[in-house]
């Protein structure tokens, strides 16, 4: 009986492997991401095929390098070329916004996006009035109106999740009764049964300048949010309004309750060197479970524990930046985009560690950061 | 289920005690029931084999292991013998069957979609590891054709209508990437121990039917040997479940061996 058994086995396994097909050309088309020299920072939107590509006021773009991360076998082309151009050198000089069309390995899939190179200093002051996206999940304007540079959150991420059925149910949404106008509501929720067996059971709403690389979403959260954006001014002060209420029932990283513990939420900013125009700090900026601070960090401006009240009123928040590591900021350096500011939000303190209460709600609005003259 | 096979067999072992005591009894109506051209038989049987889409798509690129769950049948037929010589008979039966296995794959571009408790999915296109787990009950009533070919011999043939009773489809995708929504959407890697799991159990048909196909050998007078070849004909997924975007059927072989009155 073992033996037919064996028998059968063997026979069904090889009829099923010689029956495996010669393998398709693949079929996806897209840019995973984008690079360069002189490169700050990169926004990749992959709903509307966007990509937003900030270098430092005064640099040459007529020969910008870009360098994309694309599907296996997929190819990428300038809709119109430029006679400039020489890639993965481009010319932006005469149109800072230009096509570029990637085509799958199979020919089947093609798709356009739009790449501008910018050079645009980082605004000071945020009131979350506009929302560049309303569908599937909000995504802020960082700058008003005629701006197109826009704040990064984990909602991307969150999407993943598949528990959100519209874009009210994000943990980064905007609310329409701010402190003036409309104001970004952060909500810490539930991942479901995609997040608790992979170690993230929680999304703490978070808010914050930089881009969030959704490749990275599963593989390595910390590692997903890439915070800050060149700044050529010495901050002194971050000043807004927030409300802050705590979810009753705080979690740990494998989702199981940690009695007697309360969450808080965060408010902080950060000046940094950046020794490459291609670094940033990413969500392990405190590293060690957040009781440490990284070695790039200049000057750090956060709410404390006991300025972080649960309340139902506007309260305001007026921090200053104090100088961290024993460091001093080099004007010269400044002056030449050498040190990038984040300001982070988060409904959460270790979210970033998959610890905290669902539930818990901050509210921010009319943010300012004052810097000296 | 398995509540249903124990009950079974315990009903089956007492009918075949039943059967010895009062076989002096008996065995006038049953040589009656020959003489008439009816045949009474109970099978036992495992299924060995796979759920599998036919022929294997191009987004399959290999097959990195097999398991066969155990899978028991039982069954109870009666053959009409047509003809005079009891060459030519028709069997009506009814089955309790399982059909269960696991597999892991290598896919490519496998378009799927993972749903959250709140109904809200995630959807893409898979490139990397996907195990798969099929477990499924069956009531199946074979309709075959019987050809003796010698006194020991008879082959049969014929389709087969099932009623699924309970149905799992199940599983995770490991070690790969998605690209969601789409192929022009955005990647995500997952390693280790990042997986993603999926379910589609609700998704299964409960009426299948397909072709039956074997052998039964007399070892001894009462006790036959078979092997049957069971191919399943339609879809096991729903007709409006697109997310596995090719039809999957399961093929079984049945081994056992059945007693006849």
């Amino acid at each position: 009986m073992k033996l037919k058994y064996i028998l059968a086995g063997v026979l069904l396994s090889l009829s099923i492997n010689s029956c495996i097909q010669d393998e398709a050309l693949n079929v996806e088309a897209a840019i995973d991401s984008c690079t360069g020299t002189n490169i700050q920072s990169t926004t990749i939107d992959h709903l509307r095929k966007e990509i937003e590509i900030y270098v430092l006021d005064g640099t040459n773009i007529s020969q910008q390098e870009l360098i994309f991360t694309l599907p296996e076998g997929a190819s990428i082309q300038a809709e119109k070329a430029e006679a400039n151009d020489q890639p993965p050198l481009y010319d932006f000089s005469q149109n800072t916004l230009r096509s570029f069309i990637v085509t799958s390995e199979d020919g089947a899939t093609q798709t356009k996006y739009l790449i501008r190179v910018n050079k645009l200093a980082l605004p000071t002051s945020y009131s979350f009035e506009e929302l560049k996206e309303v569908t599937p999940y909000n995504v802020f304007y960082l700058t008003n109106a005629s701006g197109i540079m826009q704040w990064a959150s984990g909602n991307p991420g969150y999407n993943l999740s598949g528990m959100a059925l519209n874009e009210t149910q994000y943990p980064t949404v905007q609310h329409p009764t701010g402190y003036s106008g409309k104001c970004v509501k952060l909500t810490t929720l539930s991942t479901g049964n995609f997040g608790k067996p992979i170690g993230m059971p929680i999304a703490a709403g978070n808010l914050f300048i930089g881009s969030f690389d959704t490749q990275n979403a599963v593989l390595a959260p910390l590692k997903a949010t890439h915070f800050g954006f060149p700044f050529t001014k010495r901050p002194s002060k971050i000043t807004g309004w927030f409300k802050y209420k705590a979810g009753d029932v705080f979690t740990d990283k494998s989702g199981n309750t940690v009695t007697g513990k309360k969450d808080k939420g965060d408010i902080y900013a950060v000046l940094y060197e950046a020794p490459n125009s291609d670094f940033s700090l990413d969500g392990n900026l405190f590293p060690n479970n957040g009781t440490e601070i990284d070695e790039h960090i200049v000057l750090l401006a956060r709410i404390s524990e006991q300025e972080m009240i649960e309340t139902n009123e506007w309260t305001k928040f007026n921090l200053d930046f104090i100088p961290q590591n024993g460091k001093t900021i080099n004007a010269e350096d400044l002056k030449n985009g050498k040190y990038k500011l984040a300001v982070v939000f988060s409904s959460s303190v270790m979210g970033a560690y998959f610890q905290g209460a669902v539930g818990s709600e901050l509210w921010i609005d009319e943010v300012e950061i004052i810097c000296e003259n | 289920m398995k509540k249903y096979i124990k009950t079974i067999l315990v009903l089956l072992l007492c009918g075949f005690t039943q059967i010895s005591h009062a076989q002096s009894s008996e065995h006038k109506g049953l040589i009656w029931l020959a003489s008439h051209g009816l045949d009474y038989e109970v099978k036992a049987g495992v299924n060995i084999g796979g759920t599998s889409p036919l022929p294997l798509p191009k987004e399959i690129r290999s097959l990195d292991s097999y398991s066969p769950g155990l899978a028991i049948t039982l069954e109870g037929n009666a053959t009409k013998w047509i003809d005079e010589k009891q060459k030519w008979g028709i069997s009506v039966g009814i089955r309790l069957d399982s059909k269960d296995m696991e597999t892991k794959a290598s896919v490519k571009n496998y378009g799927m979609e993972i749903f959250s408790e709140t109904g809200g999915k995630i959807k893409g296109l898979w490139t990397g590891g996907v195990k798969t787990k099929v477990k499924m009950s069956y009531l199946t009533v074979p309709v075959l054709a019987n050809y003796r070919i010698s006194s020991r011999w008879k082959v049969m043939a014929g389709p087969y209508f099932s009623y699924m009773m309970n149905g799992e489809f199940s599983g995770n995708v490991y070690e790969g990437h998605l690209r969601t929504p789409d192929a022009s959407g955005s990647r995500v890697n997952f390693e280790g121990e990042n997986m993603a799991a999926y379910d589609f159990s609700d998704n299964l048909r409960h009426f299948q039917w397909g072709m039956q196909i074997g052998g039964e050998w007399k070892a001894y007078k009462h006790l036959n040997v078979h092997a049957d070849l069971t191919w399943g004909l339609n879809d096991i997924f729903e007709k409006d479940f697109t997310t596995v975007s090719f039809a999957m059927y399961p093929i079984y072989l049945n081994i056992g061996f059945g007693y006849e009155f």
